[in-house]
């Protein structure tokens, strides 16, 4: 059972993070100002009576430790409880999430059917002149920054051939240009990991074996050489997620795309605890998530490490 | 950031405006981007101005505002003040209706101020503008009648707030509170349709408004947090009228062939306190020299394309209390390093200036104001302070440098509101302290019900605080919208309350 | 009649390019039909090259053939296998043609089973799928005497030792009754026991089907025991070619003959005391003199029942589980100017001593003495003095020098630690000398160095601190034979000029006799054996030392090769928690000449561990 056992681990070790990211980040953003000031700072006449009211009313003025029990004890039998302003959290959070995904998902996807095979194609046509075009275009993807890519996107799509909607989610067409800022750097990097991969594998003895087993050059590259150098692509991948979620943000801001990024950033704005907290202790779960499901994927692909 | 941004987009926009052909937007929509979701349709929940230009279209209050500022009849017909400014009396419309079909009366206006002042209200950031009222009490089914606690010279422009917009008792009793967070209905002349949160709400005309159906058929606002992206939205036609356009962008809009920039002086004026208590700011000479340091004209014109007056004290043209007499210290380097010489400040002496981080016009400003101080001899360093600290650290327990931001938008345009909170004794933005008389004038014209003689009170304050030189008053801002050529008969209002019953889109 | 008889493949005036660099230059050699051709060349021979173009597979590897032939001669007439296509070769690989190769821990891909890289060979050339593909595999597995052989087919590469692995790699290669079977330095990376048996399993698939063999190797004994005709080639080039006995006894080219006197002959030492240089051409003969014998008196290191133990985690809490019992109860002394060998194969600890005495890992118990002082006992300050005394030289040199250091900056290193630093320069350019290099070296870097090089300047680093021991730890087991020989004359000469002492760590035992005073044999962490050289070489008492010492190969080709019983892999040191010790004494055979004295249940033990 080294798997099970292995699996328990990891949701203990998940469980520990969690309290710790959400105890960390529930303390933090009190820090950084009370949400009723923040409330009131357009008002004239406030009185500290005024302020205390508003505390109370949003339940701020329990110790911390019993807002923060309040928090977990909800998180963990799915109660998200409401936000300050914009009411109940769990739908709202849930369509974030679902959007968040939508577009990480597509991202991922289509620079995963772009990176693969071009990857392959460079590693094995090492030194052509298709491997030096991979090869740049896969740095000057990775020299655009996704503000700007998005933006110049945006003018030319939206603005200059009115082809697609320049911001938000009317339908598949809005799906393009965020999947596509996003694809882009995944798919750069992707690419060179792909492409490195493959060139240490395709050097090692085994292919060499495969090819004198007289297998074809495609049951070589997609069988042996892919399945071995996915191993490395997984693991990058995983390595990947939290940088993704940080790209998404941005993007998101971009794009006006209704996800967990913007719905964080509107917090912030208001110092909606509630809302920040969820969203934060979701990004914690599934980074950890994310990462359990790498180190499972790769005892499927390698079992070396399946049976250890 | 967001400047660089928007300057890279307005760039490339001033380049493709050529290409672009004519919106194709759906007949008899409107579609209003602006920066901020305010997330909560309930009035007593919010302090945003960005839910008073969805919301202004779909509530009415008792009175209501109009472009100009001056109080209309809103729900209410007519209204009485008592001698003694302690009791109004509404009468009230008749054969109104809200949205869901429930009926407009009395009892409504009895809930809706119930609410306001109770335990819903106390929770959201509203109630207490309204705390002066004591008790409303139904007289007939279409008269109400105000108790008030005190005299409150402005209560009638209060009620044209967001407060208090009328809401239907039977609607939120039925459906719960949480429900109407989500889907408001009021008696405005656009009905609520559909709303999704962080990107859009959807309106349609009601063809029974009491002042006759709006020209639209339906009005969609989106909330589009990134300046660049609401423009882009602009020019390909995917939005009609853009709010919160930054200064920056107003040339390139200017330049372009389909849009337009309409602009309307605004509630919101910026300028600088000065510390008037153990520090070098403590010398009323020093304070006026800081004035004349200043070429205001020069700021609003490099970043402010222009869109903004110089003032005097801190008020708009519009703002209740405003005097035209009164002149500012005039541009004046000379005179100021003259004035420095005599206070014994000598040059290069060290001051600070304290200001709100995340606007990036005024950190412009800020920067350029360094430049002024150091032509009359200052060493201004600048120290920008993220919000929340600032709003409750260092200004309120009177912890600031030399000079701090002071930036406000009045919403009542009355000055009341402003110069009560920066000159009145144990106000938040007063931490330094000004004068008994100061102290004696504010008492006074609040608890007169005489508008004359407050008017006449307001602007002796004025004068008071420009001899005093407490703040170096800078500009009062424009509100700039960016505007399609297809949008008819726009008129924005100085308070940023969007009410688009007049707009039409040409077919 | 006339194609039974023809060779299997004819290689005419072959040459083979790598860009602008010629690998091979006119080659020509012939494998005869059902017999064993050997290639026997040093690196970059182009013995390997050659190979892979008879596969066909040169074109992957970035080379090309750039004029010749090679003809393979099948029953169903002659390929030319340069000019065929790749769906040509694609059927004769594998099929008719095919290859082991030298690495077996690399050789089969990690991430499928045993059976399905078998099935993968079947189904393409043989048709076989499904059961009939996995009893076939499980055949073949049989044929090559892999233990459970049917069981062996779910598992994966890493599940097996080397020497199963490259078993499987054979029944790989035989799967499909190949008419050729290249096999490309099979038993190099092999402990001596195990390539015994894989070159018995050779032979007998060989006669098994009646299949031709190139036999790609640098080591002259193994070459001796398996083939019919030898090539010598060198730098591209055939040098010789002939029969074997003519080729190994009589050789004819310079080249051949140095290469034969520079391949340590195991037995050529019957009867010397000392140990003795290799006879090298162009060496003074006045240097190939006695070799001074060890100071007897107080020895300079005293091991007393060293322990080192790993242990190996699992489970949820990460509990000690299992131990590996890496060196069990070691004692043995070395006395100044004397070798002390330690030989055995892989997991014997050998290395764990090395290890243990230079203080790189800690024991569980034991003493060890420096000139009487138990530095283990020391505080850390005091010790460092001891880690100058005692030094150390790697298997890989590039490895165990900073490739950003100049060969001057990795010498000084050392002495500026120890504070032994006083003319940079003229000590650098003395230590180059004493090791056959020039004093212009010490400004070059490690990647400028030949192999051989590389570890002439391991050894002055080592020499740079002026030590009693060096820890030779397979120090010359990755060199070309004739390289090997230089470097060991090299340690003899320092050794007979300083009076130093050597532990010499090898697997090699022909180089363990040449070089040796006293030689200790261990055994899955034990000392099994000890003795002087001859001792240990004329007379072995412990079943393993006679077993170890049978399976070296022996130079001579008049001998057929002795049959080898196909026993399974050495078993492993690791023992559970709790797992009771079975400890041993010592009997003293003759003076210096000690004995485990549980040798006789040798055979019964070692079962019982394996099990």
């Amino acid at each position: 059972m080294p798997i099970l056992s292995f699996v328990l681990k990891r949701v203990i070790q998940a469980g520990f993070v969690l309290v710790a990211v959400t105890l960390f980040v529930s303390f933090a953003i009190r820090l950084t100002g009370d949400p009723a000031v923040m409330m009131l700072r357009e008002s004239a006449n406030v009185t500290p009576e005024d302020l205390a009211r508003i505390r109370e009313g949003l339940g701020l003025n329990r110790p911390f430790l019993v807002q923060y029990w309040d928090f977990i004890t909800g998180l963990l039998t799915g109660d998200l409880g409401a936000s300050f302003f914009r009411g109940a959290i769990g739908p709202l959070v849930s369509d974030a999430l679902g959007a968040t995904l939508l577009l990480a998902l597509t991202s991922l996807a289509v620079s995963l059917v772009i990176s693969i095979p071009l990857g392959i194609y460079a590693a094995t046509h090492r030194g052509s002149f298709g491997d030096q075009l991979v090869r740049v275009l896969s740095l000057a993807g990775l020299s655009f920054p996704n503000f700007w890519l998005g933006i110049m996107l945006v003018l030319i799509f939206s603005v200059t051939l009115r082809w697609l909607p320049p911001s938000g989610f009317m339908g598949p067409a809005s799906l393009i240009m965020p999947a596509v800022t996003i694809g882009v750097i995944l798919t750069s990097t992707n690419l060179r990991i792909v492409r490195t991969t493959m060139l240490d594998v395709l050097s090692s003895q085994f292919i060499m074996v495969a090819r004198a087993k007289g297998l074809s050059q495609t049951a070589v590259i997609y069988k042996h050489a892919l399945r071995n150098s996915s191993i490395a692509l997984v693991t990058y991948l995983g390595l990947q997620f939290g940088s993704l979620m940080g790209g998404l943000v941005v993007v998101e801001l971009v794009f006006n795309w209704p996800g967990m990024g913007t719905l964080a950033i509107e917090a912030i704005a208001q110092r909606d605890y509630p809302i920040l907290q969820t969203v934060i202790s979701i990004l914690a779960v599934m980074i950890v998530a994310v990462n359990l499901l790498v180190d499972l994927t790769y005892m499927l692909l390698d079992p070396r490490i399946r049976l250890e | 950031m967001t400047t660089l941004h928007t300057r890279l987009l307005t760039a490339a926009l001033a380049a493709s405006t050529a290409l672009v052909a004519a919106p194709a937007l759906a007949e008899g929509t409107l579609t209003v981007a602006q920066r901020q979701d305010p997330a909560n349709w309930d009035p007593t929940d919010t302090f945003l101005v960005a839910w008073g230009s969805v919301a202004s279209n779909i509530y009415d209050g008792l009175v209501r505002r109009d472009e100009n500022l001056e109080l209309q009849p809103g729900l209410a017909e007519s209204w009485e003040v008592s001698e003694d400014g302690m009791t109004i009396r509404f009468n009230l419309r008749q054969g109104v209706s809200f949205h869901n079909g429930e009926p407009f009366d009395a009892e409504a206006v009895k809930y809706t101020f119930d609410r306001l002042l109770g335990e819903v209200g106390a929770a959201g950031p509203q109630q207490s503008n309204y705390t002066t009222v004591e008790s409303v009490e139904i007289v007939d089914e279409h008269t109400v009648e105000f108790k008030m606690a005190q005299p409150d010279p402005v209560i009638l422009t209060k009620l044209s707030g967001y407060g208090a917009m009328i809401v239907p008792p039977d609607y939120i009793e039925e459906m719960g509170q949480e429900h109407f967070d989500m889907n408001p209905v009021g008696t405005g002349p656009f009905k609520f349709v559909r709303y999704e949160q962080g990107a859009r709400i959807e309106l349609e005309a009601n063809p029974d408004y009491f002042e006759g159906a709006p020209e639209l058929d339906k009005l969609v606002f989106r909330f589009i947090r990134e300046d660049a992206t609401r423009l882009a939205e602009l020019q390909s036609g995917g939005v009609d009228i853009v709010s919160d356009v930054a200064f920056s962008a107003v040339p390139t809009i200017e330049a372009s062939d389909n849009a337009e920039i309409v602009a309307v002086s605004g509630p919101t004026i910026y300028s600088l306190a000065l510390k008037t208590k153990d520090a070098v700011t403590e010398d009323v000479r020093v304070r006026r020299a800081l004035n004349m340091a200043v070429d205001k004209q020069a700021l609003i014109d490099a970043f402010l394309a222009g869109r903004g007056t110089p003032i005097a004290s801190l008020q708009g043209e519009l703002s209740f209390g405003h005097d035209p007499e009164l002149e500012g210290y005039p541009f004046d380097p000379e005179q100021a390093m003259a004035l420095l010489k005599e206070a014994g400040v000598a040059p290069g002496t060290e001051m600070t200036i304290d200001y709100r981080a995340g606007n990036s016009t005024f950190n412009e400003v800020a920067q350029a104001l360094t430049g002024f101080f150091a032509a009359v001899g200052l060493n201004v360093g600048l120290n920008p302070i993220e919000d929340g600290v600032f709003l409750n650290e260092i200004v309120p327990q009177g912890r600031t440098n030399e000079m701090f931001q002071f930036s406000w938008g009045g919403w009542t345009f009355d000055f009341d509101n402003t110069a009560y909170l920066s000159y009145h004794e144990g106000e938040k933005w007063n931490p330094y302290g000004t004068s008994e008389e100061m102290n004696e004038l504010l008492d006074e014209q609040r608890s007169s019900p005489d508008q004359a003689l407050r008017e006449e009170i307001l602007q002796e304050v004025a004068n008071l605080a420009h001899e005093e030189a407490y703040h170096i008053p800078l500009y009062n801002e424009q509100t700039v919208y960016a505007v399609a050529d297809r949008v008819e008969g726009f008129v924005p209002a100085p308070d940023k309350r969007l009410r688009l019953t007049e707009v039409g889109v040409a077919e | 009649m006339s194609e039974t008889t023809a060779p299997i493949l004819t290689v005419e005036n072959l040459s083979i390019a790598f860009g602008a660099t010629e690998a091979v230059r006119g080659l020509s050699f012939e494998v005869p039909r059902g017999g064993t051709l050997a290639i026997v060349g040093e690196s970059g021979s182009g013995k390997s090259v050659t190979s892979m173009a008879a596969m066909g597979l040169l074109k992957f590897t970035g080379g090309r053939v750039t004029s010749g032939s090679i003809r393979l001669n099948g029953p169903s007439g002659e390929t030319e296998i340069t000019g065929a296509s790749e769906a040509d070769l694609r059927r004769i690989r594998g099929n008719r043609v095919s290859m082991i190769f030298q690495e077996p821990m690399t050789s089969l891909d990690p991430v499928f089973t045993i059976g399905s890289q078998i099935g993968e060979a079947l189904k393409l050339h043989r048709g076989l799928r499904g059961k009939a593909a996995r009893d076939e595999a499980a055949r073949l597995l049989e044929l090559v005497r892999l233990p459970n052989a049917r069981a062996q087919l779910d598992r994966y590469p890493h599940q097996l030792s080397g020497g199963m692995r490259q078993r499987v790699m054979i029944a790989m290669a035989v799967s499909c009754r190949p008419d050729l079977l290249i096999a490309d330095e099979p038993t190099t990376a092999l402990d001596v026991t195990i390539q015994a048996q894989i070159l018995q399993i050779i032979r007998d698939m060989q006669e098994e089907f009646g299949t031709s063999v190139i036999f790609i190797s640098h080591d002259m004994g193994v070459v001796s025991e398996m083939a019919d005709e030898i090539v010598v080639m060198r730098h591209g080039e055939m040098v010789e070619a002939g029969p074997a006995e003519e080729v190994i006894l009589r050789p004819k080219a310079d080249y051949t003959r140095a290469l034969m006197a520079a391949v340590p002959k195991i037995g050529a030492m019957q009867g010397a005391e000392a140990p003795r240089k290799f006879d090298l051409p162009g060496q003074a003969a006045a240097e190939a003199g006695d070799h001074p014998a060890p100071e007897r008196g107080e020895p300079l290191v005293r091991l007393e029942k060293v322990t080192t133990r790993y242990d190996i985690t699992s489970g949820f809490f990460g509990r000690v589980s299992h131990r590996v019992h890496a060196a069990e109860d070691v004692s043995f002394e070395i006395h100044p100017g004397e070798t002390l060998a330690l030989v055995g194969e892989s997991g014997s600890g050998k290395s764990t001593v090395g290890k243990t005495l230079q203080q790189l890992v800690a024991p569980v118990s034991g003493r060890i003495l420096y000139r009487g002082t138990d530095i283990l006992s020391l505080d850390p300050t005091q010790r460092q003095r001891f880690k100058r005394e005692i030094q150390y030289i790697f298997q890989d040199p590039y490895g165990s020098l900073n490739p950003r250091k100049t060969v001057k900056q990795s010498l000084t290193e050392p002495m500026a630690t120890h504070g032994l630093l006083k003319d940079a320069d003229a000590q650098v350019a003395e230590l180059l000398t004493s090791v056959g290099l020039r004093p212009e070296h010490a400004g070059r870097y490690p990647h400028e160095f030949s192999g051989g090089q590389r570890q002439r300047i391991a050894i002055a680093r080592a020499l740079a601190v002026d030590p009693g021991l060096i820890i030779a730890d397979e120090a010359v087991s990755a060199l070309d034979v004739s390289v090997q020989a230089q470097v060991i004359n090299l340690m003899m000469d320092i050794q007979a000029r300083r009076g130093l002492a050597y532990l010499f760590i090898s697997h090699d035992m022909a180089v363990v006799e040449r070089v040796s005073h006293r030689v200790a044999v261990m055994y899955l962490g034990e000392i099994v054996e000890m003795g002087t050289r001859r001792q240990i070489f004329e007379n072995p008492q412990h079943p393993y030392t006679k077993r170890l010492l049978r399976a070296v190969p022996v130079m001579d080709p008049t001998r057929p090769p002795e049959r080898v019983t196909l026993t399974g892999d050495i078993p492993s040191p690791v023992r559970a928690v709790g797992d009771p010790r079975r400890s041993h004494g010592f009997v003293e055979v003759a003076p210096g000449h000690l004995l485990a004295d549980n040798h006789e249940n040798f055979e019964q033990y070692r079962e019982g561990i394996a099990s």
